[in-house]
């Protein structure tokens, strides 16, 4: 190799990127050249210079801008036929696919010479063609649906005070159910002013949108209800 | 002509295996590329409020997106420091807090997320806002968080807290404080003042707690309680333990009820103490009991002050013990 050729792959070179037979013989050469060292001396104080550079941050907006023009090609990929993108896909593995199909092409010839069909789904036809097609095509459609599983954090939020809300709802169903379990010795007075304030209670619990408001609401129906559970008798007037 | 059988077989296997290669590949070509992790960004911001002319006397944060931490100081500004983070920049321009001064000493500080110009979901695992706030100790605060964690310290005119899953956790609070949570653990120590706390599936712990009343209920959580003395007491379960040790104030009132939910108490007694108790098993510690109407009464100490103690459990046991 000439001095010019050596010297192409300096850069190379001293960023480690020649196999090892190409950097011994780039050493062999260094080290019986003169000008190809002061270059390689040159080339070395260069990117060294550029190392001790502070990193250059990108802008916020590039990253957008990006996904701008990936969303575009996207975009205009889903739109173009099935046949143009699975060409496109399929495109980089065109010399693979040319040995297979002449390979598959012998074998349909020895099947057909042989008198016996090819098996369905086995052969290089129409049944099988399909399978990657709709694979391409899904996976298309993965890419450009949003994350699934990923709640956005707007709709996270409102379903926790929704949550919160299901949770009073659930204890006061428990307790009401207790309540209705425990409450055979309870005189008619005392279970008529039970079903009553628990009317009323629940009819303000009713009345409010999930929120605040409404968490407080469900509390004092809880509290009564947990009252009316574990201390009716007291009320009651025992001894 | 002779074909072997196996020998077609071969060929023909060799043939699909040969033809779906490349569109093995074409599939493979049409998987979505691996994500690599974006770096989280992290924002921090600090902002010093000073009372105009009145002075503060309300603080309200509702933070529903991380932790909030409240601490007296002796000054008469809030401090506010807030940390942000979020998985990109432009989710971090989402997340917005939001200080309300009031004309009344009221200071509201709450915590947003805006919905976003692209529509790209973000996880809220994937962003917080964490707050932590130095304010005057005879502010009234006013605190509520979601699943986040929600620390006060050193306040002195009391306030409320409240969490849907995240801890609760008040510490050396002068003043009536309200405590309520869904499902996050509350505890509350060296609280002098009243205390009003219900949980519905959550523990309630108490620790060094003096003031007029104790109220406290929890549906599915246990209520424990060291070093409480209070004039009126009064736990309530559905169906968790309730253990307290404490400190009966003269004429006083302890009244703890369960469903399920066993109960033992240990008081150091002063005076007379009038006990009833209703359980499966009861025990008060002493002989000299009466069972009336399945009620057990006993008359414990002396003295014209008396105080009383009513403790039932439908389907647990009771054990009362007093240390004179």
């Amino acid at each position: 190799m000439s001095c010019a050729g050596y010297q192409r792959q300096l850069g190379a070179y001293l960023d480690g990127e020649l196999s090892d037979h190409q950097a011994s013989a780039m050493r062999g050469h260094l080290r019986t050249c003169d000008a190809c060292r002061t270059a390689a001396a040159a080339e070395s104080k260069l990117l060294e210079s550029l190392r001790q550079l502070p990193p250059l941050d990108p802008p916020p907006a590039l990253w957008q801008a990006i996904r701008g023009q990936l969303a575009q090609e996207e975009i205009a990929d889903a739109r173009s036929p099935w046949h143009l993108r699975l060409w496109r896909r399929a495109a980089p593995f065109a010399p693979h696919a040319g040995g297979g199909v002449l390979a598959a092409a012998v074998a349909l010839t020895l099947l057909w010479w042989s008198g016996a069909p090819p098996a369905p789904g086995q052969g290089p036809g129409p049944s099988v063609a399909p399978t990657p097609v709709a694979s391409a095509v899904s996976s298309v459609a993965a890419e450009a649906a949003p994350p699934s599983g990923v709640k956005d954090v707007s709709q996270a939020l409102a379903d926790e005070v929704t949550l919160a809300d299901q949770s009073y709802d659930k204890a006061v169903a428990e307790l009401v159910e207790l309540v209705a379990s425990e409450r055979a010795g309870w005189s008619p007075a005392y279970a008529r002013r039970y079903e009553d304030r628990v009317k009323v209670l629940r009819a303000r619990v009713d009345g409010l949108v999930a929120g605040v408001e409404k968490e407080r609401a469900w509390q004092e129906l809880m509290r009564y209800l947990q009252t009316s559970l574990t201390r009716a008798e007291l009320a009651m007037g025992e001894p | 002509m002779t074909r072997t059988p196996h020998v077609m077989a071969f060929l023909a296997s060799l043939a699909t295996g040969l033809a779906s290669a490349p569109l093995a590949a074409v599939a493979q070509a049409g998987k979505a590329p691996v994500e690599t992790p974006i770096p989280k960004v992290v924002e921090r911001s600090r902002l010093d409020v000073a009372p105009s002319q009145t002075p503060f006397l309300n603080l309200s944060v509702d933070n529903p997106l991380g932790d909030v931490r409240i601490e007296g100081h002796d000054g008469s500004s809030v401090m506010i420091e807030t940390h942000k983070s979020a998985p990109d920049d432009s989710t971090m321009d989402r997340l917005r807090v939001s200080l309300v001064p009031g004309l009344d000493g009221s200071l509201r500080l709450g915590t947003a997320v805006d919905p976003g110009v692209d529509s790209r979901s973000v996880a809220k695992s994937a962003m917080r806002i964490d707050l932590v706030i130095r304010a005057p100790r005879d502010l009234r605060f006013t605190a509520r968080v979601g699943s986040g964690q929600l620390e006060v310290s050193g306040m002195d005119a009391g306030g409320e807290a409240d969490a849907t899953s995240g801890p609760i956790s008040l510490r050396n609070i002068s003043g009536a404080v309200n405590a309520r949570s869904i499902s996050g653990p509350v505890t509350l120590t060296e609280i002098f003042g009243s205390i009003d706390a219900e949980l519905v599936d959550a523990a309630l712990r108490l620790d060094t707690v003096a003031g007029d009343s104790l109220v406290a209920s929890a549906h599915r959580g246990a209520i424990s309680g060291r070093r409480v003395r209070a004039r009126r007491i009064e736990l309530m379960t559905t169906s968790g333990d309730v253990e307290l040790e404490g400190e009966l104030a003269l004429r006083g009132k302890l009244l703890i009820s369960s469903l399920h939910g066993n109960i033992t108490v240990r008081v150091r007694g002063r005076g007379q103490l009038s006990v009833r108790a209703r359980g499966k098993q009861v025990d008060l510690g002493t002989t000299k009991t009466k069972l009336v109407k399945g009620v057990t009464l006993a008359e414990l100490g002396s003295g014209d002050d008396r105080s009383s103690v009513d403790l039932r459990s439908r389907h647990g046991a009771i054990a009362f013990a007093v240390n004179w």
